[in-house]
C-alpha cells in the first residue's frame, strides 16, 4: 500500500510539474488589446470631462474599477472559449493553475481598493501606482507559463507604478494618463507578444 | 469512453504504448519540468541512456508528435534541442491520469483482499 500511495504522490508531482512548465494559450491578444484600448478610451473620457469623471478621487477610482472589471470580464470569456480548444485534457488544470497564480494579487487589489473606498478615501492616491506594481506582480509570477519576453511590459508597469507612487507622494493630483498611458501601452505590449508568440507557434507546426 | 471504461474497466486504453515504455516514459518525465526543452546531452545524462538508444526514442516521440527536435549549433558544435509539443503536453497528463487510475484501483483491490483475509481468517477474531 505504501509504495501504491509513494507512486500515487510521484505521479501528482510529475502533474503539477507538467502544468506549472506548459505555456498557457487562454489569454488572447485580442481581448487584452481590447482591454488596453478601454484603458485609453477611460483616460480620453477622464480628459474630456473631468468634473464627471476624475476630478474627484472616488470617481477616478469608480471609472478605473469599472475599466478593470469590464477587461477582466472581457479575458476572461474569450480565455475560457479559448482554453478548451488549446489545451484540451490540461484545460482545467491549466485554468485552476493559472487562477491559483493570479488570485492572490487580484483579491488584494480589490481588498485594498474596497477599504480604501469605503474607510480611507483621502488615501485613495496610493491606488493607481498600487495596482499598477500588484499587475507588474502578476507579469513577473506567470513568466514560466507566458512567453518570456512578458517580463518587459510587467517591468514597464513596475516602474511605472513605481514613478506614479512617487507623484502622487509628492502631491500631485490623479491624473487620468497616470493610468491610461501605463495601462494601454502596457496591455497592448502585451497583446504583441502573445500575437507574435502564436505565429511562431504556428510556424513552428 | 466511459461505456467501454464499463465494460472492461482493466482495459486501460489510455496508457498510451508510446510513453508506456521505460526510456520514454523518463524522457517525457524528464522534459515534462522544462518549458524550453532539454539538450540532448542533458536529457542523455538525466535519462542514463547511450546516444543510439535516446536518438532511437525521441524518433519514436517525434513521429507521434509528442516531441519536437531543433537542431542548431552552439557556437561551432552541433546542438539539439529537445521539448515536449502542445500535443504531447496533454497526451502525457492524459496518460497520467490513466497510470493514476490504474494504481487507484490497484490500491482498491490490495484493500478489499486485506479485508477478506481477515474476515476468513480464524485469528481475526
Amino acid at each position: 500500500m505504501r509504495d501504491i500511495d509513494d507512486a500515487l504522490s510521484d505521479i501528482a508531482g510529475i502533474r503539477a510539474q507538467l502544468a506549472s512548465s506548459t505555456r498557457f494559450h487562454g489569454f488572447a491578444p485580442a481581448a487584452i488589446a481590447g482591454s488596453g484600448a478601454f484603458a485609453f478610451l477611460a483616460a480620453m473620457a477622464q480628459t474630456l470631462w473631468p468634473e464627471r469623471l476624475s476630478n474627484d478621487p472616488a470617481r477616478y477610482v469608480a471609472v478605473w474599477v469599472s475599466v478593470a472589471v469590464a477587461s477582466a470580464a472581457l479575458i476572461l470569456v474569450e480565455g475560457l472559449a479559448r482554453v478548451g480548444r488549446m489545451h484540451g485534457a490540461m484545460a482545467s488544470t491549466m485554468v485552476v493553475g493559472t487562477a491559483r497564480q493570479m488570485a492572490p494579487f487580484g483579491v488584494a487589489g480589490a481588498g485594498i481598493t474596497l477599504i480604501l473606498y469605503d474607510s480611507a478615501p483621502g488615501s485613495m492616491w496610493i491606488l493607481p501606482g498600487l495596482w499598477q506594481i500588484l499587475i507588474a506582480l502578476i507579469g513577473f509570477t506567470s513568466l514560466a507559463n507566458l512567453p518570456r519576453a512578458i517580463a518587459w511590459p510587467a517591468g514597464w508597469y513596475f516602474v511605472c507604478g513605481l514613478a506614479v507612487l512617487k507623484l502622487a507622494c509628492g502631491g500631485a493630483p490623479l491624473s487620468p494618463w497616470m493610468m491610461g498611458l501605463p495601462f494601454s501601452l502596457g496591455q497592448a505590449a502585451v497583446a504583441l507578444i502573445l500575437h507574435r508568440d502564436t505565429e511562431r507557434r504556428h510556424a513552428r507546426f | 469512453m466511459p461505456g467501454s471504461d464499463r465494460k472492461a474497466p482493466y482495459a486501460y486504453a489510455g496508457l498510451d504504448r508510446v510513453f508506456h515504455e521505460k526510456a520514454r516514459l523518463g524522457i517525457a518525465t524528464s522534459l515534462a519540468g522544462h518549458a524550453d526543452g532539454l539538450s540532448f546531452s542533458d536529457l542523455k545524462a538525466l535519462c542514463g541512456l547511450t546516444d543510439g538508444n535516446l536518438s532511437r526514442h525521441l524518433q519514436v516521440l517525434e513521429e507521434a508528435d509528442f516531441v519536437a527536435l531543433e537542431k542548431g549549433y552552439a557556437g561551432k558544435r552541433p546542438h539539439t534541442l529537445c521539448r515536449l509539443t502542445d500535443l504531447g503536453r496533454e497526451q502525457f497528463m492524459a496518460y497520467l491520469a490513466e497510470l493514476e487510475r490504474v494504481l487507484r484501483q490497484a490500491a482498491r483491490a490490495t484493500a478489499g483482499r486485506s479485508v477478506d483475509y481477515r474476515k476468513t481468517s480464524p485469528q481475526a477474531d
